[in-house]
């Protein structure tokens, strides 16, 4: 393994959840060192919860965690805030989810930081932001999903029901990431200018970002946007199409009229798509409905895998619709790129997580690590990055300060 | 490369931006944080400017407020990158850039002598970052796919829409964003790393392996107990943590986890007899007699409107939350308060509000700078001032379609 570039650059996370515990992770696939300080009193969900045997034998703990090391304190004690606080002094950032107003609560204020880390970077990130009147609402991804009005517009149009979103805790990662890319440009500044940087995040402002045309839509023109489903003005056929077996789908997406031209010899050339109806980009969009019933009696004879394969050699974009199985035993591409990597985690076994979806040429981001025990990493921190001796540590440990 | 000025975060970097709809996202990160990023169009505008809604619903490349929302911030410039003069010019840039961001299949750059190769020869320490469909090695590189066929094969798709009938693509570009920002994160930290070594890197970020990153704990779950996750229907609710529930005016969500929250919903609705047993503390439990629960909560929301439900609930710390339109986000009291949206003003459309940085950072106030560029609206700031052309040059240019 090379050298990274974030080698040397130091991270504290005092988080729960998937957002907070993602900006880390981010910035430890290209080197940092992330100290995730967790507590024995007060276990995260994700690390398996109350139930002490559930603990280290988590698959999403995986997910959010590997490349870690876990250093537990017990942070009701103002011991173990003091160590916390000598931990920030050794680091360049600091991570944070908390609710609203615990972390200032522990006296770990941005001021306060900076008094023992001049040049810190502190990220705030909280569901809806740190200011504001609904600041402190309890909210968990899919709630932030319905408040920015993703739950509303993901599904066909007029479907008569109220939704057709996927069960996902979007957007907790890509605020991850984000966060991690908003912790990455104060980095930069701090690389020209030695200062340290405040960053206030909004989960829901993330998520609420990509659909800003939407909203733009309502500012501009007073209007309400509705769903829209696969659809896309021009594009036709485009969307969803039933293949061989139960519940089984491929996508495809013609856009252009050559799109048009290769789709029809690539299926045979059969006499419907000569019709008239179907000739225009135009006709194909006021017979929607009737062109997708004869595509979806082609596709049907086919794995989606197949459909792929066909229209793909004749230039014409299309895919299955995959599930975890197919991802994992049937997708060359994720496959010849590596994106699914096996770490060995000591009390589970092999876990399969994603590699990041991005490859540098000189320096690629790197997996190097299975995710940390409860308090795997205490003893060493303590002893390497804080200078302890084992005599004073262990008399820590006899004093709870380390739960 | 100037110091920061107080225009942004990433003031004195500057980006040049060939992205579609795969990079705008990233693109948007930089030109947010104050970086220079110049829109490079073809002659008559990029085809992002054809793509709904526009402003009065008149079709018109200046009034897209999908490219308004995606482009605010940058200047703009045409250049037709088919001809070896439009080659030549963007060499001249390249040459002045730390940043290129692509979205072209590989080997379209290449074709134009365009390549990272090629520009890392004039400018060793350019970052060049492309955002593709399945990314620039594998066996699906030089595949067609847009967001949909992406998204189809992240996984995420496959639990979306009802079981039986055909999956919804999530509203957004979802999978497109989740790569940006993944590739905004490599070529801030490409950056990081140039500050030591002089040299730059090609960054390859894939939309496909993006979309798998959104689909939670899917792969790690499935790979460490051998289970997939299966479809379930929006019409029945089984007090699941995604489920809707109808109040007078819409539908609420209600994400009830931890053992607090049962309680204060238990309180809620009365504390009946049948449903105070403890075993129900038990998120399983509650689940498997959801048909005990549900009669109670159906029963509360329909005395409430989504809205006056979602702030009653969060008085008693539950994290529910309605079902907003895109309208009712813009118009929430915390959207307003953290003033999401930002005062604007554009030639064509007029002023306006729109959505600035994804953060707010400490010592960096957001604002929008300058709405998006109209069609080579900085030709003459950037060819001419910046690169000295000549009044001649530019008008043979032009003449030539160059420009």
């Amino acid at each position: 393994m090379g050298t990274l570039p974030l080698e040397g650059i130091r991270v504290v996370e005092l988080c729960t959840g998937a957002a907070g515990p993602t900006v880390a992770k981010a910035l430890g696939e290209y080197g940092a060192e992330v100290f995730r300080v967790e507590s024995r009193r007060h276990p995260d969900t994700h690390r398996g919860g109350a139930n002490q045997a559930r603990w280290n034998k988590s698959p999403s703990f995986v997910k959010l965690h590997r490349n870690k090391k876990s250093v537990t304190l017990n942070l009701q004690s103002a011991r173990g805030r003091e160590l916390l606080l000598e931990l920030i002094a050794a680091s360049d950032v600091v991570v944070e989810n908390f609710s609203l107003g615990v972390f200032e609560r522990w006296g770990l204020s941005y001021e306060r930081l900076r008094e023992v880390r001049p040049d810190i970077i502190l990220i705030s990130l909280k569901g809806l932001g740190n200011t504001g009147p609904h600041a402190h609402h309890v909210t968990w991804g899919p709630n932030l999903l319905c408040l920015f009005g993703m739950t509303y517009l993901w599904n066909h149009p007029a479907s008569g029901l109220p939704t057709a979103e996927a069960r996902t805790q979007h957007p907790d990662f890509m605020s991850g990431v984000a966060g991690a890319a908003a912790v990455m440009a104060a980095l930069l500044h701090r690389q020209r200018t030695g200062q340290g940087q405040y960053i206030d995040g909004a989960q829901i402002e993330v998520g609420a970002s990509l659909l800003g045309p939407y909203y733009l839509d309502y500012i501009v023109n007073q209007r309400v946007p509705q769903p829209v489903g696969n659809y896309r003005p021009g594009a036709a056929p485009r969307g969803a199409y039933p293949c061989a077996g139960e519940d089984r789908w491929c996508v495809i997406a013609v856009e252009s009229q050559d799109d048009w031209e290769r789709f029809r010899a690539a299926i045979g050339d059969p006499a419907w798509s000569r019709e008239a109806r179907f000739a225009t980009p135009l006709a194909r969009e006021r017979h929607r409905a009737e062109l997708d019933r004869l595509v979806g009696e082609w596709t049907r004879n086919y794995t989606g895998q197949e459909v792929m394969a066909r229209l793909q050699a004749a230039g014409v974009a299309a895919a299955p619709v995959q599930d975890v199985e197919d991802q994992l035993e049937r997708d060359p591409q994720y496959r010849a790129r590596g994106l699914y990597v096996q770490l060995d985690e000591p009390e589970m076994g092999p876990v399969l997580t994603e590699y990041p979806p991005v490859r540098l040429s000189e320096t690629p981001p790197e997996v190097r690590a299975p995710a940390p025990l409860m308090g795997e990493h205490t003893a060493a921190v303590l002893r390497d990055v804080l200078g302890y001796d084992a005599a004073t540590i262990e008399k820590l440990a006899a004093e709870g300060i380390l739960d | 490369m100037a110091p920061p000025s107080g225009e942004g975060i990433l003031a004195g970097f500057r980006v040049l931006d060939l992205a579609d709809e795969k990079g705008l996202p990233c693109t948007k990160f930089f030109a947010d944080l104050g970086a220079d990023v110049i829109k490079v169009e073809p002659p008559g505008g990029d085809p992002t400017r054809a793509r709904p809604p526009f402003a009065g619903d008149v079709a018109d490349r200046e009034r897209s407020l999908y490219f308004l929302h995606w482009n605010a911030n940058k200047r703009g410039i045409t250049l037709d990158l088919e001809t070896p003069d439009g080659q030549a010019l963007f060499r001249q840039l390249a040459r002045t850039a730390d940043v290129v961001v692509e979205t072209f299949n590989p080997g379209v750059m290449a074709r134009w002598g365009l390549d990272y190769a090629a520009l890392a020869a004039l400018n060793p320490g350019l970052v060049v970052t492309s955002v593709t469909v399945f990314g620039q090695t594998g066996p699906y590189r030089d595949y067609r796919g847009d967001e949909l066929v992406a998204f189809a094969l992240g996984g995420l798709m496959a639990l979306s829409g009802e079981p039986g009938g055909p999956p919804v693509v999530a509203p957004g570009d979802l999978a497109s964003g989740m790569a940006s920002l993944h590739a905004a994160l490599a070529t801030e930290v490409a950056l990081f790393h140039r500050a030591t070594t002089g040299r730059g890197q090609h960054v390859d970020a894939s939309v496909s392996e993006a979309a798998a990153h959104i689909g939670g704990y899917v792969v790690p779950f499935y790979s460490y107990h051998h289970q997939k996750p299966v479809r379930t229907s929006h019409a029945e609710r089984t007090f699941e943590l995604h489920d809707l529930y109808p109040c007078r005016d819409g539908w609420a969500r209600f994400f009830v986890l931890p053992r607090q929250h049962w309680l204060a919903l238990l309180e809620w609705i009365g504390n009946p007899p049948e449903l105070c047993d403890p075993l129900f503390e038990d998120q399983h439990l509650r689940r498997e007699n959801s048909d005990l629960i549900n009669p109670y909560v159906e029963a509360l929301c329909r005395r409430y409107a989504k809205h006056d439900l979602y702030l009653e609930a969060q008085a008693r710390h539950l994290a529910v939350s309605p079902m907003n339109t895109p309208a009712d986000f813009v118009e929430s009291e915390q959207t307003r308060a953290r003033a999401v949206f930002l005062d604007a003003e554009h030639p064509v459309v007029g002023p306006y509000r729109q959505m600035g940085p994804l953060h707010k950072y400490g010592d960096f106030p957001a604002r929008v700078r300058r709405a998006a560029p109209l069609v080579g609206q900085h030709n003459a700031e950037i060819l001419g001032g910046e690169l000295g052309l000549s009044a001649d040059e530019l008008a043979a240019l032009r003449a030539n379609r160059v420009i």
